[in-house]
C-alpha cells in the first residue's frame, strides 16, 4: 500500500483543519461570562475616571445580563449607596437579599441603608436576619430604637399632662 | 466502479474532505502545503490547552506561528493560552496581530483585546474595544457563530499521523543547503564578531541546524544599524550593555519601533563555553558604529527594556550580501516573509 505525497498533504491539511476548528476566540467559548467581564472592565475604568453616569449605565447593563445574580445587585447597590442614591441602593440590596436570604452581607447592607434613611425599626429586622456578623449593630440599633420609643413616650406624656392642666 | 455498499462511506469521505478544504487556514494557500511539524505543534498545543497545560500550549502556538505567521487561528490560540496565564501583554500582542491579519474579524476580537488593554492599564484605548466587543456579542453574526460552534461535532483530540515509515517514504528528498556560517568568538578578527569566511570551513551540522531553527523560531528578524551603547561601569561578559540599534528593514515579525534597544550579549548561548580567557570589556568588543546587522529577535517583547537576541551573540549576523542572501532564501523557503 502506498500514499502519494499529494494525498498525504491533503490528509494532513484535513487533520490540521480539524485541529484548528477547535481554536475559537475566547469570547465564543465563554459567551455571557465574557460580557460580564467586559462590563466589569468598563465599570472599573469609569470608576477610576469618576464618570458616575457611565458606571451606573454599566451596572444596569450588568444586572440586565443576569437579573437573578445577587452579587451584581449587591455591588450595584453598594455603588448607589456610596453615591448617596440610598433609595435606589435599598432596592438593589433588597433584591440581592431576597435572592440569597442566607447571605449576612446582603441582609446587613439593607439594614445599613435603612439606618442611613433613619428607618431604624425596619433596619432591625434585616440586622436580625443578618445574624452574628451584625450582632453589634443589632444591639446598638435596638438600644437606640428603645431610647427613641422612650423619648416619644416621654414627649407624649408631657403633651397629655399639658392638655389635662389646661 | 464503486460498489453500492461503499457509497455511503465515499459520500462521508467527500463531505469530510470538502469540510477540510473549506475550513483550511488561509495560510496554506500560499504555502506548499501544511507541514508535519506544523501539524505536530498545533496538535500538541490543542492537547495542552485541553489538559490545562497553558504554558506548554503557549509555547507550541508560538512555534506554530513561527512556521506559519499569517494564520490567524494560531494567534487566537496563543491569546487563549496567555489569557489563562494572565500574560496580558502577550494577549494584546496576539490579538493585535490577529486583527491586522484579519481586519474583517476586528469586532470579534475587540472585546478580548480591550480586556487585555484594560489589564495593561491602557484604559483610554481599552474603552472603544470593550464597547465594540459588547456590541458584537449581541449581534446576529455572533449569535450565528455561537450556534455553529455549539453544533460542531466532537473533534478527535489529536489528529492522527500516518505511520513513521509512511512519512519517511512519502517525504520529498531533502535538498542539501549550505548552512549559515556561525559566529566566531573573536571580535577583533578582521571580519568582526561573525567571521563568515573563517568559520565556513568548519561549520558543524548541529549548529547549522540550530541557526536555521533560530531563524524559524525567532519571532522577529530585522536588519538594523548599530548606533552605540549605554555606557556603564558594570558591563561584564555576563552583564551585557544595552545597545542601540536602528531598524532599517523588518524581514519577519511585528512592526517594531525603529529604535531597537538590544541586550548585546557576548555569550554565545548555543555553546557551553564560559568567559574566554583574559576577556575584558572595552570598545573593541562592540561593533563599528553604523555597521549593519541581521538581528534574530527571539521574542518580540522586551525584557527589562531590552530585546533578547536568539541564543545570545549567536542571534546577530553582519548584514553582508552573502548572509542576507542566505537569510532571504530561508525566509522564502519557509514563507516567513
Amino acid at each position: 500500500m502506498s500514499f502519494s505525497v499529494r494525498a498525504l498533504s491533503l490528509g494532513l491539511a484535513l487533520s490540521l483543519s480539524a485541529a484548528c476548528l477547535s481554536i475559537s476566540s475566547p469570547a465564543f467559548a465563554q459567551g455571557a461570562t465574557k460580557k460580564t467581564e467586559w462590563h466589569r472592565c468598563l465599570i472599573a475604568i469609569y470608576k477610576s475616571k469618576g464618570q458616575i453616569p457611565q458606571v451606573i449605565d454599566e451596572y444596569a447593563a450588568l444586572v440586565a445580563l443576569d437579573p437573578k445574580d445577587p452579587q451584581i445587585r449587591f455591588e450595584y447597590g453598594a455603588y448607589l449607596h456610596k453615591m448617596g442614591r440610598v433609595k435606589e441602593a435599598i432596592g438593589q440590596y433588597k433584591k440581592a437579599a431576597d435572592a440569597n436570604p442566607g447571605n449576612s452581607d446582603y441582609q446587613g447592607a439593607v439594614g445599613d441603608a435603612l439606618v442611613s434613611m433613619k428607618d431604624y425599626s425596619s433596619a432591625l429586622a434585616y440586622y436580625q436576619k443578618a445574624g452574628p456578623k451584625f450582632a453589634g449593630k443589632l444591639s446598638t440599633t435596638t438600644a437606640y430604637v428603645q431610647q427613641l420609643r422612650q423619648i416619644q413616650q416621654y414627649n407624649a406624656d408631657i403633651k397629655k399632662r399639658q392638655s389635662e392642666d389646661e | 466502479m464503486l460498489k453500492v455498499r461503499q457509497l455511503p462511506v465515499f459520500k462521508v469521505s467527500l463531505v469530510m474532505l470538502s469540510l477540510g478544504f473549506s475550513l483550511m487556514p488561509a495560510a496554506f494557500a500560499q504555502d506548499e502545503g501544511p507541514s508535519v511539524t506544523l501539524m505536530k505543534y498545533v496538535g500538541k498545543a490543542h492537547e495542552a490547552m485541553k489538559g490545562g497545560r497553558n504554558q506548554e500550549a503557549r509555547d507550541e502556538f508560538r512555534k506554530a506561528i513561527g512556521l506559519s505567521p499569517k494564520t490567524v487561528d494560531y494567534y487566537i490560540g496563543l491569546s487563549n493560552a496567555c489569557s489563562q496565564l494572565k500574560e496580558y501583554d502577550q494577549v494584546a500582542f496576539a490579538l493585535q496581530k490577529a486583527i491586522e491579519l484579519s481586519p474583517s474579524q476586528k469586532d470579534e476580537f475587540a472585546g478580548d483585546y480591550g480586556e487585555a488593554l484594560f489589564h495593561l492599564g491602557r484604559y483610554d484605548e481599552a474603552v472603544p474595544y470593550l464597547k465594540s466587543g459588547l456590541r458584537y456579542a449581541d449581534s446576529p453574526a455572533a449569535k450565528a457563530r455561537r450556534t455553529a460552534i455549539a453544533a460542531m461535532p466532537e473533534i478527535p483530540s489529536t489528529p492522527s499521523l500516518p505511520p513513521e515509515s509512511v512519512l519517511r517514504a512519502t517525504a520529498p528528498p531533502e535538498e542539501k543547503k549550505d548552512p549559515i556560517p556561525l559566529a566566531t568568538n573573536d571580535p577583533s578578527s578582521p571580519a568582526g564578531w561573525h567571521s563568515i569566511q573563517r568559520k565556513a570551513a568548519d561549520v558543524d551540522l548541529n549548529k547549522a541546524g540550530q541557526t536555521m531553527a533560530g531563524l524559524i523560531r525567532s519571532e522577529g528578524v530585522v536588519i538594523a544599524d548599530y548606533q552605540g551603547y549605554e555606557k556603564s561601569p558594570n558591563i561584564t561578559f555576563f552583564h551585557p550593555p544595552k545597545a542601540k540599534f536602528h531598524i532599517t528593514k523588518i524581514l519577519k515579525g511585528p512592526p517594531l519601533n525603529k529604535d531597537l534597544p538590544l541586550r548585546f550579549e557576548f555569550k554565545d548561548r548555543s555553546t557551553t563555553a564560559g568567559v574566554p580567557e583574559g576577556w575584558k570589556f572595552g570598545e573593541d568588543k562592540m561593533p563599528a558604529k553604523n555597521s549593519q546587522w541581521i538581528v534574530f529577535i527571539e521574542w518580540c517583547h522586551p525584557r527589562d527594556g531590552m530585546f533578547d537576541t536568539y541564543e545570545g551573540s549567536f542571534g546577530r549576523l553582519p548584514a553582508t550580501e552573502e548572509n542576507l542572501n542566505k537569510v532571504y532564501a530561508l525566509l522564502e523557503q519557509h514563507s516567513n516573509r
